[in-house]
């Protein structure tokens, strides 16, 4: 619980970081057909648009 | 592939929402972000599609009304959409992103005070809303108010600062109000922001890696800037950069005949082998060069100017040279072909100059 309303909170104040996704991810694990988890990971992708290609690119440049 | 100036993000999220919608058509949560990015990633078929559904499953929801007032807005049916959202708020009083859209669309519709009023609802409800911020901040710029619309376009920085779009609203405004150092500053916010395959580039510290793509827009805001401060100099550099911008880090790179030096390429690229078609996939969506804009055009026509200024045989040469690929280009041709006679007929009259160049190059 204590997760999905840091989801949640993170989501409202547009804070689009790792760390949502990575409690994105470990919920996903207990709920893996939850409509709510997709909608939040379609949002964080939304929200943090050209930051999250950054670090992509990064990712891909330094593998 | 993915095109070059659009977020893969936006992709990313486009998916997800699609496939939320095949496995749960009646859910309507969140409807209004999917419509957003359907809307910004100008997929109007099937941003008619959700207002469909949405509309089947329950129009009294504000996020249907959002979807169908989106739909109109895709569409410049200005009017409709209003009416749509404000359906959305007598649903909701408390729904900030039908506020926010409301105000863009009083925006296009020049109608900046019931914009502003709009925008300021919207960041009652939640003060955290960059996209409300810089709405104000651009209803404000409409009004020529430009203390105010700066100090809005503060507030959307600093609630966004990855965003080059509000980096460079700030610089115009600075321009507006003849603050040219700050602009300046603003601007090579931006360009670090923006700026794809930087390499080494530290643009604050004004080193710029030649291999990296910025937005040539924002290098010729740069240039006019510094034009402002009398630091022909620095205007000469940032002129450079804006033409260098034609061409994208690929084609640099196949000049320089070595591709994996100037980028981390894969071990798939094979020189010779692979297409460039292949080669750009591989690169993962790398934006190619601008190609010629009317930005770099009257970059290049300023340039050659400057060098016609300084008048001395290589900036001649230079000079011409440019004119020469405005005529090719097809831009600002008319000042191409004044600026070419000029030219000629200062090298004609200097001997120093040899004729041969000038032959080659007409």
């Amino acid at each position: 619980m204590t997760f999905i309303f840091h989801i949640y909170e993170n989501q409202e104040l547009f804070q689009a970081e790792d760390s949502v996704l990575n409690a994105l991810k470990s919920l996903k694990v207990v709920f893996p057909t939850s409509s709510f988890l997709r909608t939040q990971k379609a949002l964080l992708y939304y929200h943090a648009k050209c930051k999250m290609t950054r670090i992509e690119r990064h990712d891909y440049a330094t593998s | 592939m993915l095109q070059a100036n659009l977020c893969p993000d936006y992709d990313k999220a486009e998916r997800t929402f699609s496939k939320i919608l095949q496995r749960d058509p009646l859910r309507l949560d969140y409807l209004e972000a999917y419509s957003n990015i359907l809307f910004v990633m100008d997929k109007t078929a099937r941003l008619a599609f959700i207002a469909q559904v949405a509309t089947s499953t329950d129009r009294f929801r504000p996020e249907t009304c959002l979807a169908v007032g989106n739909y109109f807005a895709k569409r410049s049916e200005h009017e409709k959409a209003i009416v749509y959202f404000r359906r959305a708020l007598t649903l909701d009083r408390s729904y900030q992103a039908a506020w926010t859209l409301m105000g863009h669309e009083y925006l296009e519709l020049r109608n900046t005070h019931a914009a502003v009023e709009c925008y300021r609802r919207a960041i009652d409800i939640n003060r955290k809303d960059f996209r409300a911020w810089y709405g104000l901040g651009q209803a404000y710029e409409l009004l020529e108010m430009h203390l105010y619309s700066l100090f809005y376009f503060q507030r959307a920085t600093a609630l966004s600062p990855p965003d080059p779009k509000m980096w460079v609203a700030m610089g115009q405004c600075l321009d507006k109000l003849s603050r040219w150092q700050q602009a300046i500053k603003a601007y090579k916010r931006a360009l670090a922001a923006g700026a794809e395959n930087i390499g080494d580039t530290n643009i604050l510290q004004n080193t710029v890696d030649p291999a990296s793509n910025l937005d040539p827009d924002i290098t010729h805001a740069i240039a006019l800037d510094y034009d402002k401060l009398n630091d022909t100099d620095a205007v000469r550099g940032w002129l450079e950069l804006t033409i260098a911008q034609e061409e994208g880090i690929l084609e640099r790179a196949e000049e320089a005949g070595d591709l994996t030096a100037s980028f981390n390429a894969n071990a798939s690229f094979v020189a010779g082998q692979s297409t460039r078609s292949a080669i750009e996939e591989d690169l993962g969506g790398v934006r190619a060069g601008t190609g010629v804009t009317a930005t770099t055009s009257r970059a290049k026509l300023w340039l050659a100017r400057l060098e016609y200024v300084k008048g001395e045989g290589p900036h001649l040469v230079r000079a011409l040279q440019l004119t020469n690929d405005l005529l090719t280009d097809g831009y600002e041709v008319e000042e191409a072909k004044a600026l070419m006679h000029e030219i000629q007929g200062r090298m004609g009259a200097k001997s120093s100059v040899p004729m041969t160049t000038v032959a080659g190059l007409t």
